[in-house]
């Protein structure tokens, strides 16, 4: 039995398909990363699952239940640490997680929780309206951990983190995930996803464009390796001739640069030198094939390759990562 | 809906809310009304308890609605806009669950608060009256409750359908303004608009008890209708004798229960169709 699996999942806001026809698979024990850019619909597909949002079609089901008929047994199973999380500003931290304990029905040791979460001892008997955005995700982890539930949801768990507080989030994600929890969590952040996930899933627009563990991503990857040449002049021709190449997936020229997507690696110097013939090539820039650059094309919607595309693109997941940027 | 679970929630929310001092900044403010009127009677040539709660039931209808507005409009629209909503939301309990606890965390909070005026008063008309008139006091306290209950139970409901902070004030203010000050004011009332219209428009012709069950509908007037229990035989005010039985005490009672029923099952209706994105 998974632990979610949807079908054909559809969630219509007015005339946007926020997710479209939907089709998850997380198994159990997995920390399984939900990544898309922002508005690629993750929290929406969250909402349903929590029972926040019905589902325009299709189904979802957390642990073999339908979240629709029973969201509260669905809800006593899971641990979810909510995008965007504010805590009540003049309940403590303690007050938080007996809270939780006591709608769960379990007993929860408050301090052994907190403590497990790194909120540091201090603040646990302290009005939570005061923490700091990394104190109150840190509380939001300690409450999704009440009861030890199977299945922990983290909705963008390290937004509005800090560089070193997002560090301790993932060292955290993966602590839980050594207990044998199953791990779901959203991010639009591609380095925390490499870091702790297991398997992932990549949505665009509402749908899933790519799903698979990150060395068979890696390896699909491989399969369109992009280069790049800045040439002297644009002969008539060119580009067809680079289409006509074995093994060229695509060829476009704009401003002088030639950019070209091989699936064989081997077959790049081919095309440098059916280029060289044509004209002077002023620069050639090969780049690896990575993941970054495969999110940053799904992401940006382009397939064809725009020069400047992967790049910016992956510059931004890391200066996001960096300045600690996520959905506010 | 659990029991236990709409429990848990009114004790969280109560903790929660006990805490803000703005709470507690409006019911002083009633707090004073009430002691000011009580203070003013006593200095009377002849203090009457009487004579001053005839005063205390204009101001308390007037006032206390507000202030239980005041307390009860961010009841689950606050968490929404705060987004809190999402952690209590992902707790194992039901929407229903949620706004029962509202309603009684809200409703102890301001039975508590005028529980505590009401004591202070007595305090103060023990003190400076010659006479007590305990049963007039009580029965003052008991018919207060229900209107306390009434617009807290509305205002809780508008804010279990309310999206938004400003939409829950604004529907709450507006319920508070259209069912109260526009009620109870003769002439210019809703009432005299309805009048306007079905006999200067229409030229119909209907009888005083007519628009007197009109105006009965509304909680605010239900409730000062009701205290004619006081007053009967007391020499005070205009009470019309001989009133049909949609008119008595017992009939304003039941229109005050209403408004707590029925709001609080339409809130807990709304909030389950709420889309919480």
């Amino acid at each position: 039995m998974a632990a979610i699996e949807t079908d054909s999942l559809t969630r219509q806001f007015g005339d946007v398909r926020a997710v479209d026809g939907l089709d998850l698979e997380v198994e159990r024990g997995e920390v399984y990363g939900f990544l898309g850019p922002n508005g690629a619909g993750k929290s929406t597909t969250i909402n349903i699952l929590l029972g926040f949002l019905e589902p325009t079609a299709g189904e979802a089901t957390v642990l073999g239940t339908d979240v629709t008929d029973d969201g509260r047994s669905v809800r006593a199973r899971m641990g979810v640490l909510p995008e965007g999380f504010e805590p009540y500003e003049r309940l403590t931290g303690r007050e938080h997680v007996s809270y939780a304990a006591e709608l769960a029905g379990v007993d929860a040791d408050a301090p052994a929780l907190l403590d497990r979460v790194g909120l540091e001892r201090e603040a646990w008997d302290r009005r939570a309206g005061g923490y700091s955005k990394g104190m109150a995700q840190r509380l939001a982890l300690g409450c999704a951990l009440v009861g030890d539930p199977d299945l922990l949801v983290l909705d963008e768990p390290s937004s509005g983190l800090d560089p070193g507080g997002m560090a301790e989030m993932r060292e955290l994600i993966r602590t839980e995930a050594e207990r044998g929890t199953t791990v779901f969590f959203s991010s639009h952040l591609l380095p925390e996803v490499e870091a702790v996930a297991d398997r992932v899933g990549i949505l665009a627009d509402g749908e899933l464009v790519a799903t698979g563990t990150l060395d068979e991503l890696r390896a699909g990857t491989a399969t369109r390796a992009p280069l790049r040449l800045d040439l002297a002049g644009v002969p008539d021709g060119l580009v067809a001739a680079v289409r006509d190449l074995p093994e060229v997936l695509s060829a476009e020229v704009e401003d002088g640069t030639l950019q070209t997507e091989v699936a064989d690696p081997a077959v790049k110097v081919d095309v440098i030198q059916a280029v060289a013939d044509r004209t002077d090539v002023e620069d050639v820039v090969a780049e690896t094939p990575s993941l970054e650059s495969m999110f940053a094309k799904y992401t940006n919607g382009d397939v064809e390759g725009d020069p400047d595309g992967p790049v910016a693109a992956a510059t931004d997941a890391t200066a996001a990562a960096a300045d600690g940027g996520g959905d506010r | 809906m659990s029991v236990r679970d709409a429990v848990t929630v009114a004790r969280h929310d109560f903790l929660n809310a006990r805490r803000s001092k703005l709470v507690w900044g409006v019911v002083a403010i009633y707090v004073a009304f009430l002691l000011l009127v009580f203070y003013a009677g006593s200095l009377a040539d002849q203090p009457d308890v009487t004579q001053a709660l005839y005063t205390q039931v204009a101001l308390t209808t007037l006032l206390l609605p507000l202030v239980a507005v005041a307390a009860a409009y961010l009841a689950v629209a606050g968490e929404r806009e705060s987004n809190t909503v999402r952690f209590l939301m992902s707790q194992p309990l039901s929407r229903g669950a949620v706004v029962t606890g509202k309603l009684l965390s809200r409703s102890v909070l301001l039975v508590v608060a005028l529980a505590l005026a009401v004591l202070a008063g007595v305090g103060l008309v023990a003190a400076t009256y010659p006479a007590l008139e305990a049963g007039q006091l009580a029965t003052f306290f008991g018919l207060t409750l229900l209107l306390v209950g009434a617009y807290v139970s509305v205002s809780v409901a508008i804010s279990a359908a309310s999206a938004t902070r400003s939409r829950a004030i604004g529907g709450a203010i507006g319920f508070y303004f259209v069912s109260d000050v526009l009620f109870l004011f003769g002439d210019f009332s809703v009432i005299g608009l309805v009048r306007y219209v079905l006999e200067d428009l229409l030229g119909g012709d209907y009888h005083q008890y007519f628009y007197e069950a009109l105006r009965s509908l509304s909680p605010a007037n239900a409730y000062l209708n009701s205290t004619q229990i006081i007053f009967e035989g007391e020499g005070v005010g205009q009470i019309p004798r001989d009133l049909p039985y949609y008119l008595q005490e017992q009939a304003m009672v039941a229109v005050l229960v209403a408004w707590i029923v029925l709001p609080a099952v339409l809130g807990v209706i709304a909030f389950r169709r709420a889309e919480l994105g």
